[in-house]
């Protein structure tokens, strides 16, 4: 059982005596409400209209979370660098320029004497790659959707969109074109299902790491980035 | 696992007496259900959302077995590993095996109710495996060796006094690093990192799994769903049963109310989905994630409650809502039900998978008063099944016979009107010659224990029946 290899197939005996127990369960269970066919989508009537980018400029701040503007990759350095003012030898780790919005961010970092971190599929398991990731004091990534009712953005995984450059840094800077914005998050997966399931892993992040853990008190940067700043470009 | 003390009447008692813990309890229940309130007032249309949430969870539920068995193909697809644990004992030992062959030393685990129930940690533990809890709370209670007191906020019963004196004592912490609590999350964030980075295995547990794409869901704040399914060669997912949706648009829906009706936020900061592993040697390979992927799917009792009166309990989707409102889970806290899914959904969860025989006390906890029903983003009909559960503890003997005799009697009486104004006259008599200036503090015998604690107005001199007859003749 545990010595399988990853991706065998469930073991025969296990899987009937699942189908077994759950087919005469379904057969008796007692359940308000069932239809026998799926119910479908639920569609809102719609919603009187709001500018989308302004709710998501109020929700996005109202979790602690920053929203700018800016039209080129000159304009995303400066934010960037402005986060790094006081960082002795500064390290950001970032997405392939292919899965950004702009283009030359890196070269332009660089020449302010930022160190740019990418992740190497190749050495995803070596310890001293990790260890050197998790030293970054900025993530970049792109995202692929703004999500205007909960001021969230969505970001599917991917070769080159490593998932720890949202993750590991303290400070987490997404690039979101303006197009992307939508309503919500189910308007977004109603009308771009395939996403979900693009990469290995999709996220809807909705401001910064935070907890309240101990009497209910709000803290911030508890496992993920303390700051997250979300740049809107054309 | 132990729970002292050993009895309901007992812990009810202790919690009672612990005056620190109800100011807390009071406190956080009341924001956080003004928060709930709040929340769901954002979301338009918010009723209709939770209808919609409630028929999905009602049919997915009505054809359970389509869905697991089109979820397990759909992981299989992707590469992933699926395993149905019949039991507690089956899951444990299934992960406890893998983490043996894989060599596993360290596993780093996210916040799951699903692991708590099958005693996980206990398992890899005495395997030689450590286990790191990531969640603040869940990390607090580990050093604490506790239990966790509600299902979202585990650690509602403990001061940041108790947590500070506790990162002192376990991990050497300086006064300035629990000066405060930001200072006592930052000590957490710093010890706990060097364990993602450390760790072998992550373990999660899963608030929804997509039945068409296998794919798995972490709703957390903090991050550490994310880094347990992200760092770690090998990620398990504990999956109960119940938790599937049929499709991605599904889940949009559940996400939309999940989180509104737990802590009032419109989205968890990280709703994380997990569709297998980093596809390690493709063209697809990615930079970070597990290179495998396995789901563990917990029956555990679930079926028989699906093959039950009780199937709807299994519409939950564990937003603890119903704890915060209900005045019983206000008074007592969580750790006073013994048990790991404590309040109103508790009281009916617990009994079903676990047998009446161990938790007969929990139904009773309740005036049914229905603000658990009021509250659920699912509309659970929990008072229902409270009383169904009452009715099969009388019935099977577990509560004393002068209940179910009493009722009996009660009914006797009451379909007879002439017997019943001649016994509701008695009574008023009665209560009237025990009370004084119209209250009764005091009640002779067996009866004094419901005195103890509350006092009981004297009946009136005139009876409802009389005054309306009154009332009916004076209109004529």
């Amino acid at each position: 059982m545990a010595g399988e290899t990853p991706g065998g197939t469930m073991n025969a005996d296990n899987r009937t005596r699942m189908r077994a127990a759950l087919k005469t369960a379904v057969g008796k269970a007692l359940l308000p409400d069932a239809g026998l066919n799926h119910p479908g989508r639920f569609e809102p009537p719609p919603a009187p209209g709001y500018d989308l980018f302004e709710r998501f400029r109020t929700e996005l701040t109202k979790l602690g979370g920053t929203v700018h503007d800016a039209a080129s990759a000159g304009d995303v350095a400066d934010i960037v660098l402005g986060r790094l003012a006081n960082v002795i030898a500064p390290k950001v780790m970032m997405w392939d320029e292919a899965h950004l919005p702009v283009s030359g961010l890196a070269d332009a970092l660089r020449a302010h004497g930022v160190q740019v971190l990418m992740q190497s599929a190749d050495r995803a398991r070596d310890d001293a790659h990790r260890a050197e990731l998790a030293s970054a004091t900025v993530g970049i990534t792109g995202a692929d959707a703004g999500l205007a009712q909960t001021g969230s953005i969505a970001v599917a995984s991917g070769p080159g969109r490593g998932r720890l450059a949202s993750l590991l840094a303290p400070i987490h800077v997404a690039l979101l074109r303006r197009s992307l914005m939508f309503e919500s998050l189910p308007v977004f997966i109603d009308r771009h299902p395939g996403v979900v399931t693009a990469g290995a892993n999709f996220v809807c992040i909705t401001g910064p790491s935070r907890t309240a853990d101990i009497e209910h008190v709000l803290a911030r940067g508890v496992h993920g980035p303390k700051e997250i700043h979300v740049v809107l470009l054309d | 696992m132990s729970i002292e003390p050993a009895t309901f009447d007992a812990r009810t008692h202790k919690a009672l007496a612990d005056t620190a813990l109800r100011k807390t309890l009071r406190d956080v229940t009341a924001v956080i259900l003004d928060s709930r309130a709040a929340g769901l007032a954002r979301l338009p249309h918010s009723d209709d959302w939770r209808d919609h949430a409630r028929r999905i969870r009602a049919h997915t539920l009505s054809r359970l077995d389509h869905y697991v068995d089109q979820f397990v193909d759909a992981v299989e697809s992707k590469g992933g590993q699926v395993f149905y644990a019949g039991t507690a004992s089956d899951a444990v030992s299934y992960i406890r095996d893998l983490a043996i062959a894989k060599r596993v030393k360290l596993v780093a685990k996210s916040k799951s109710m699903v692991t708590e129930e099958i005693e996980l940690n206990k398992g890899l533990e005495s395997a030689g495996v450590r286990v790191v809890e990531t969640d603040l709370g869940e990390y607090i209670v580990q050093l604490a060796q506790d239990r966790p007191s509600h299902i979202v906020m585990p650690i509602m019963h403990m001061t940041r006094h108790q947590v500070a004196d506790l990162f002192k004592q376990k991990l050497g912490a300086t006064d300035e690093e629990v000066a405060d609590i930001p200072e006592m999350t930052q000590l957490a964030r710093r010890v706990l990192r060097q364990e993602f980075i450390n760790a072998d295995m992550g373990i999660s547990g899963c608030n929804f799994a997509v039945a068409e794409t296998g794919s798995i869901t972490t709703c957390t704040n903090e991050g550490n769903g994310r880094l347990c399914t992200t760092m770690p060669r090998i990620h398990v997912a504990v999956v109960g049963i119940e938790r599937i949706v049929p499709t991605v648009h599904d889940l949009g829906v559940m996400l939309n109310v999940l989180a509104r009706s737990s802590t009032g936020q419109n989205l968890t900061v990280y709703s994380n989905i997990v569709n297998g592993a980093r596809g390690a040697g493709t063209e697809r390979a990615e930079g970070d994630g597990p290179d495998e992927f396995h789901v563990v799917l917990v029956d555990n009792g679930r079926t028989a409650v699906l093959g039950s009166e009780r199937a709807e309990i299994l519409y939950c989707i564990r937003c603890g809502a119903c704890l915060n409102t209900c005045p019983v889970f206000q008074q007592i806290g969580g750790h006073a039900y013994g048990a790991v899914y404590p309040g109103p959904i508790g009281a009916v969860l617990t009994p079903s998978l676990q047998g009446l025989e161990h938790f007969n006390d929990l139904p009773q906890a309740s005036s049914l008063c229905g603000a658990c029903k009021d509250v659920c983003p699912v509309r659970i009909d929990i008072p229902r099944m409270l009383l169904s559960l009452r009715a099969t503890s009388v019935d099977t003997g577990r509560s004393p016979a002068w209940v179910g005799l009493g009722i009996h009697a009660l009914r006797w009486v009451s379909t007879r009107p002439a017997l019943f104004r001649l016994a509701g006259a008695a009574a008023a008599r009665a209560t009237r010659l025990l009370a004084r200036d119209n209250w009764i503090t005091k009640m002779p015998g067996h009866l004094s224990a419901w005195t103890k604690t509350r006092d009981f107005p004297a009946l009136a001199t005139t009876s409802f029946q009389e005054r309306w007859q009154a009332k009916r003749r004076g209109a004529r």
